[in-house]
């Protein structure tokens, strides 16, 4: 102290310099005082931890369903126009190359981009599934039904992936996973159905008729849509000896029994200030893309239409799903048409084309008949049955979904294919992994 | 922090300095020019030792009381001129008379900053680099705003005008990208508080057309401008410091009466006309005739028509400016206060003609509202208090309002502009009356007419206000302190708007009962800036200066949004009037706290070495939980060999100091990206989550260190400067936004500390005082900086696509190649006809070819051979260029004649690897269905087309279709990245100062009238609009698109030309 005192400061000016460490400290340090200052509250997000709060379970489940619907609402888009269901009429001409039939190119900006959104859907639904079964495994769980929703949320994006992708990787977070392999896709249907048992399980036994419905009916889907893969993967491109499968017909009449009524669907619904069907949107908002057999397009002179082929008449259920499609008052605006995930008249094609298979075409034309009777079509009679279900397929399946693998199967060729296309030219090709993925999975080349 | 504690804090930081005051004598005197006798006003007067001082005031006139008796030594500075320093005898209660003669220089190591540096610091003593500039200047430049003041002003620094809608914001780049992720806008300062360095919302504008809250600032309030260009330099400002800072100093006012300045300036905007006409043909005579009706010429098949559908869009703009400030002092106090006022309404002025039909003459096309205008009217107000010698209080204030117009612009369907562009000539139809077509003569493909966008309107009216006060007390000649409490406030309001059957033509479905989308957003910002510094001699040849401070920032931003459409009926535009089901609404808050202290010390030996050394430490809320202080260390040396050796002065080299540093700073994460988050997601059934952010709790800030070193030299007696800084920056941790596997669930990308970025440059100035004398002075000047940058390390990250999905843009980061540089398909142009029709990736034989073109073909029927250089299989990741030049600069000269004249010009100038995306003639030479419309285009694509065309005349076609012509997907970047040097005129200006016997008849102090004019001409190879333009304009945050979206001329608007007449008169 006594050379610092003589040297630097001088002792008269001690107490002015310290007097200024405390204020200097004093002003730094006040804000602070109280508590940790640099907490700051995040009133935007939940964060993880939240999660595992029971009371949240049906957020999750909600959440599951959202998510889902965005995926679904995003990969269809791009699945349709590579049909003969819609068409490219604007801008970005990434459309253009789907619409060629290019389907497998792995760096086509809406496959994918549509992609990552069914990724979300389909692992915020397997959290949920996680979440909501720890909860009920502990006794937490404030309504089980939320834990058969999770269930059937995750059955849901599985089928879509199996429907229109060539391959698929389940990834958990930051940890990857190797892709399943094109020939191993039959398992993501088989994955689903497994999901769905547990599903009808719940279901029954929380007494719950709708789930049950839902449930039964997407399972019927998925077994008809597996043994559609068998035969589009058999191998892929060399056809099959008869396009028709006999699959998922007990699900279907169990299904159709609990439905009670040949109008029945189950659609994912989109609203504003909720999930965006971006389908929709291509279609109704943006106008890229056309639905073909809407005379009322924008580009009138894509359309083409869709006739029945008995009654010679544009196809009612076609314009009556494109009237729906593009009602964009009912709906709210251009980007939130609903989409139909299964319906009565989806169970009876199920079990008519079982039928087909069985030989028993009698009794196929009978459930397409019932179908046709609602929108006052002339009865099928003398047509072959296995034509006819071909068409009904196309007519009241429209814009599903279904439409590329019965292209396939049936032989059926868009005229906007180009010849060298994979479509063309490799029948049984859909969506790839595509090059986001690629790029951010290291276990995927 | 509670805003009361704040509040307390702010009061008792003024009250602290109790203090007693003394009085003795005074000095006083005049500063002039030593050269042409003219005062100089503004120039600081020190009494060194005791460090009181003052401004010169108008008349070159000071004034310094209270000044302790005896022989004083008083240093005299101005910037531009060498300080000189004069000795004095001061007697109690007298005036001893001092005057100043200062001789010009081009050095400017005498002058005093205070950025960076702890305290307030002569240049000469620091080791890294401190650019600054005087506004006083800049005059009678053409400029309007803050980024047109720093534009092509200091090497490294780049300012981006990104396009040239009126009010349209700059970006600002100072030596490249600092981060990979962040932000790389410059943290400003505005007298010490932190300032709102964003952007406004760009709504509905394509995100081209935003506004920067820095051009909010009132440039005629700005007296001086210091730049720190990187981490050697800006270290003491920590975690958010490492792309630069910017510290503006507005005008305090000198002693004196009340001085009053009125500036007046009027200006005509254009356009440059670098539109490509729409082009196209008829395919069929009842085509041609329906083109005939409409154009009101005769079409014939296959003849090419053009239509200047972009250029009617467009007549003369005008703007004006008023302003006046005043400024003035008595004893112990001085004041400056301004209040501006800026209208410009751009070129765009669609008019009924634009849209008329010639077969309905009598038929009026009105347009709609849209249009781009920006509106300003900027406040500042401060006072300088000096109670004592001791102690100064200086109060800031600064408030702007701002009203912003817009049309929908950019890369956007429903762009007026980018319609515009979309249309074919013969695409165009009109309804004869019986409604069997519709009216839409520019021949838009799809989405809507151009009458029809131009019905859409996008506007946005921020508050934006700033209040500050700096104490400054000194205990005595080595000690001090000095306290910075501030808030900067901004309040936005934005709304996009198409009104009620917006459809006017019949043609968009898209919204026709009409939308509104509004946007509000509260920022404020807290500064808190303690520092204390103590100076002194420990022998008479080693000086000391330390500082030790404390800074302290808090900035929230409250936001929300609301959206409808569907109005009952036309005239309504407020959110509630939109049909209920439809509305939806969305709001975000968040916020950061940051902390840091410092110490520095900087130890002088005698006046030509010093060697500083000092460190940071930071703490922040954004920091993950693992992670809780980064540190930043700073070293420097400046050496001054001409003073250190006497005899090494001379004629030749009048002034040489050669100077070295390193430093350390920082960019931290943004405010809530170290948490992994579940994002509210609405579901048919009910309020659900979705994914949101992975989280990573090591989240830490990116460390840049940079090295500098270099020289100032002045030779020829000073007249002649150079500048010489070689730099070198790492930046390790860098935070790189990984993406990890879409298939784990989550889209978006988590920052990680796991890149590395590399970069190094030279910048490089040089002026040359060439002649000086009472009649004529001339004075060149450039400046240059080269860059060379990498991206060394991405962490096994994959390369990061600017722009999504969207594969037209093609900036990339990706290791070995630099930020943002174009990557896509390139044409494999050794071969003579690389044309592939089967999709095997192989051109097909001159024969094949010659039997495939014997038809009429699409040019869509074939493909072109690619090129893959790397041989990984992906033809889109071929190295086409970077956006960001080697080398950027400017030059230009001031000369003054005839005693009143002064002309000044500033050239700025990029070249080098410097290539930009023409996007926007890829669509309009290759688009099927909505371009294909460019002379040169449609003409081939008619050879294609026609009939009558041979096979021969196909093939060559087509060949030049594939090497010219052909973009877009699914060979995005091929024939779109090209090479965008240029030369643009940048400023021009003629000022005549009105004699002051004549301005004194109007009873003026002073009067100039000046003629100027801004962008007049460019000089380029550049076939594209204009390569400044960019699809991403000024935006408030950092992440890839922002940062690296970047030399994408995409559907915007040109850099216009102005031409201006300003009167300045003083009185």
């Amino acid at each position: 102290m006594r050379k610092f005192k003589n040297t630097l400061l001088g002792q008269a000016r001690l107490s002015t310099y310290a007097s200024l460490v405390v204020l200097t400290a004093f002003l730094t340090l006040s804000p602070f005082g109280c508590s940790d200052p640099l907490v700051v509250e995040n009133p935007n997000d939940l964060v993880e931890g939240d999660l595992s709060n029971p009371i949240g379970a049906n957020g999750v489940a909600n959440g599951a369903l959202a998510t889902v619907a965005w995926g679904v609402g995003y990969v269809l888009a791009p699945f349709l126009t590579a049909t003969d269901e819609v068409t490219w009429i604007g801008s970005r001409d990434a459309w253009r190359e789907l619409d060629f039939g290019n389907v497998s190119f792995d760096g086509n900006e809406f496959t994918d981009n549509a992609m990552k959104f069914l990724h979300e859907g389909r692992w915020m639904a397997d959290k949920a599934v996680t979440q909501l079964s720890e909860f009920d495994a502990a006794g937490t769980l404030p309504d089980r039904i939320d834990l058969a929703r999770a269930h059937l949320y995750a059955a849901l994006a599985r089928v879509y992936i199996a429907d229109w992708f060539d391959d698929w990787a389940f990834s958990d977070k930051t940890e990857p996973a190797p892709a399943v392999g094109e020939d191993n896709m039959n398992t993501v249907y088989t994955d689903a159905i497994a999901i769905l048992d547990k599903v009808i399980d719940i279901a029954r036994s929380e007494g719950n008729t709708d789930i049950e419905t839902r449930a039964l009916a997407l399972r019927a889907r998925a077994n008809h849509a597996l043994a559609v893969w068998g035969l589009q993967n058999a191998p892929k491109g060399s056809g099959a000896a008869s396009p028709y499968v006999d699959a998922g017909r007990s699900d279907a009449e169990a299904a159709l029994a609990l439905m009670g009524d040949d109008t029945y669907r189950w659609q994912l619904m989109f609203a504003p200030g909720a999930e965006w069907n971006d389908c929709s949107w291509q279609i109704n908002g943006r106008l890229e893309l056309g639905i073909v057999a809407d005379a009322n397009m924008s580009k009138p002179e894509f359309y083409r239409a869709i006739m029945d082929p008995i009654a010679g008449v544009e196809d009612p259920r076609v314009l009556a799903n494109i009237a729906e499609f593009t009602d964009n008052a009912r709906w709210n605006g251009t980007n939130y048409a609903p989409l139909t995930v299964v319906s009565a008249k989806e169970m009876r094609l199920i079990i008519a084309e079982s039928d087909i298979a069985r030989s028993a075409a009698g009794a196929a034309v009978v459930h397409m008949n019932t179908i046709r009777a609602l929108d006052d079509l002339t009865a099928i009679t003398t047509e072959d049955p296995a034509t006819m279900l071909q068409h009904e397929r196309r007519a009241n399946l429209h814009m599903q979904g279904r439409r590329l693998a019965d292209m396939y199967r049936f032989g059926i060729q868009d005229a906007t294919w180009q010849t060298t296309s994979d479509a063309f030219k490799v029948p049984g090709s859909f969506l790839p992994i595509t090059i986001s993925e690629k790029m951010s999975n290291p276990l995927i080349n | 922090m509670s805003r009361l504690k704040i509040l307390w804090l702010v009061v008792f930081g003024m009250l602290i300095p109790g203090l007693l005051l003394a009085q003795d004598g005074t000095i006083a005197g005049k500063v002039i020019d030593e050269a042409t006798g003219d005062p100089l006003p503004g120039a600081n007067v020190l009494v060194q030792g005791l460090d009181v001082g003052t401004a010169t005031n108008v008349d070159g006139e000071f004034t310094i009381t209270g000044v302790h008796v005896g022989q004083r030594s008083v240093i005299a500075r101005f910037i531009g001129y060498k300080s000189k320093i004069l000795v004095v005898d001061v007697a109690v209660g007298e005036v001893a008379e001092l005057n100043f003669g200062l001789r010009e220089t081009v050095l400017t190591l005498d002058e005093v900053v205070v950025t960076g540096a702890g305290v307030a610091t002569e240049k000469i003593r620091l080791g890294n680099t401190v650019a600054s500039f005087n506004t006083k200047e800049l005059e009678t430049a053409p400029i309007s705003n803050f980024s047109e003041m720093l534009s092509a002003r200091v090497a490294g620094v780049n300012v981006l005008p990104s396009g040239g809608l009126a009010g349209q914001g700059a970006r600002i780049r100072i030596r490249g990208a600092s981060s990979l992720s962040q932000s790389l806008e410059p943290v400003v300062y505005v007298d010490g508080i932190r300032i709102n360095n964003g952007a406004g919302f760009s709504l509905g504008a394509g995100g081209g057309g935003a506004v920067s809250r820095l051009d909010d600032i009132n440039p005629d309030a700005i007296e001086r401008v210091e730049i720190l260009k990187g981490a050697a330099a800006s270290t003491l400002y920590g975690s958010q410091a490492s792309g630069g800072i910017i510290q503006i100093f507005t005008k305090k006012g000198s002693f004196g009466k009340p001085r009053f300045t009125l500036q007046i300036e009027q200006s005509a905007i254009q356009f440059p006309d670098r539109y490509h006409p729409n082009s196209g043909f008829a395919r069929s005579d009842a085509q041609a005739q329906t083109m005939s009706d409409i154009f009101g010429f005769q079409v014939r098949p296959y003849e090419l028509v053009t239509r200047t559908s972009v250029k009617d869009l467009f007549s003369n703009g005008y703007g004006q400016t008023y302003s006046l400030s005043v400024s003035g002092g008595g004893s112990g106090v001085t004041y400056f206060a301004s209040a501006r006022f800026q209208k410009t309404d751009g070129p765009l002025n669609p008019q009924a003609e634009d849209f008329a039909i010639a077969a309905l003459p009598d038929q009026v096309f009105e347009p709609g509202g849209a249009n781009d205008l920006i509106r300003r009217g900027q406040f500042t107000a401060n006072m300088n208090i000096t109670p004592s010698n001791k102690l100064n209080i200086r109060l800031s204030s600064g408030f702007s309002n701002i009203h912003n117009e817009l049309p929908e612009n950019g890369n956007n369907i429903y762009g007026l502009v980018s319609l515009a562009m979309f249309g074919k000539p013969e695409r165009a139809t009109y309804d004869p009356g019986d409604g069997s077509s519709i009216n839409n003569p520019q021949g838009t493909r799809a989405f809507a007419t151009v009458r029809e966008s131009s019905y859409q309107e996008a506007s946005e009216d921020a508050n934006h206000a700033y209040v500050g006060v700096t104490t400054n007390y000194k205990f005595n000649n080595e000690l001090g302190i000095e306290a910075t409490f501030g808030l900067d406030y901004t309040n936005e309001r934005a709304q996009n708007f198409q009104p009620f059957r917006w459809n006017v033509d019949g043609f968009t479905g898209q919204r026709t009962g009409g939308s509104t989308n509004i946007l509000r957003r509260e920022r404020k910002e807290w500064t808190i800036d303690v520092k204390t510094n103590w100076n002194r001699n420990f022998t008479t040849d080693i000086s000391s200066g330390l500082a030790v401070g404390f800074q302290g920032f808090q900035t929230q931003i409250d936001q929300s949004e609301g959206f409808g459409t569907t109005f009952p009926g036309p005239g309504l535009e407020t959110l509630s009037a939109t049909d209920a089901p439809t509305q939806e609404t969305d709001s975000e808050f968040s916020e950061v706290i940051n902390a840091g202290w410092f110490v520095q010390e900087q130890v002088g030996y005698k006046d030509y070495l010093y060697l500083t050394g000092g460190v940071r430490f930071d703490a922040s809320s954004a920091f993950g939980d693992n992670f809780s202080t980064q540190s930043y260390p700073k070293l420097s040396v400046s050496f001054v060999p001409t003073t250190a050796f006497s005899n090494m002065s001379g004629s030749f080299i009048s002034t040489l100091r050669v100077r070295a540093a390193m430093g350390k700073s920082g960019q931290q994460p943004t405010a809530f990206d170290h948490l992994t988050t579940f994002s509210p997601e609405s579901s048919a059934e009910g309020p659900g989550l979705s994914p949101g952010n992975v989280g990573n709790i090591d989240l830490k800030p990116e460390l840049s260190t940079e090295y500098e070193a270099g020289f100032e030299a002045g030779l020829f007696d000073d007249r002649l400067g150079l500048e010489f800084t070689y730099w070198d920056r790492r930046v390790k941790d860098a935070l790189v936004e990984k993406q990890f596997p879409f298939s784990g669930g989550f889209q978006q990308r988590q920052l990680s500390n796991i890149g590395e970025l590399q970069a190094s440059g030279v910048d490089l100035s040089a002026r040359f005082n060439a002649l000086r004398t009472e009649d004529l002075s001339i004075e060149v000047f450039a400046n240059a900086a080269y860059i060379t940058e990498e991206v060394t390390d991405l962490g096994g990250a994959s390369p990061l696509k600017s722009g999504g999905s969207y594969p037209r843009y093609r900036n990339f980061i990706d290791e070995g190649i630099a930020p943002g540089a174009h990557l896509g398909a390139k044409l494999d142009r050794s071969i003579e006809f690389p044309i592939d029709l089967d999709r095997d990736g192989v051109a097909e034989s001159r024969a094949d070819l010659l039997a495939f073109f014997a038809d009429p073909q699409s040019p869509t029927a074939f493909r072109p051979v690619l090129i893959d250089e790397d041989g990984d299989g992906d033809l889109l990741d071929n190295y086409l260029g970077k956006p960001t030049p080697d080398w950027s600069g400017s030059f230009g000269a001031n000369i003054g004649f005839l005693k009143r004249f002064r002309l000044s010009t500033v050239l700025e100038f990029k070249a080098g690897d410097y290539f930009v995306n023409n996007l926007t003639d890829a669509f309009r030479k290759s688009h099927g269905l909505i371009g294909r419309n460019t002379p040169e285009a449609a003409a081939t694509e008619s050879v294609l087309l026609n009939p009558a065309s041979s096979a021969e005349q196909r093939l060559d076609a087509a060949n030049q279709w594939v090497r010219e012509f052909l973009a877009l997907s699914p060979y995005s970047g091929l024939n779109t990245v090209e090479k965008a040097d240029f030369v643009r005129m940048r400023e021009i200006s003629l000022a005549y100062d009105v004699p002051r016997n004549i301005a004194s008849k109007f009873g003026l102090r002073n009067a100039t009238v000046s003629i100027a004019g801004r962008n007049l001409f460019i000089i380029t190879g550049y076939s594209g609009i204009d390569q400044e333009m960019n699809a991403r304009g000024r935006t408030s945050t950092g992440g890839r698109d922002n940062n690296f979206l970047d030399g994408v001329d995409a559907f915007g608007f040109p850099i216009p030309r102005q031409f201006i007449f300003r009167v300045r008169a003083g009185f």
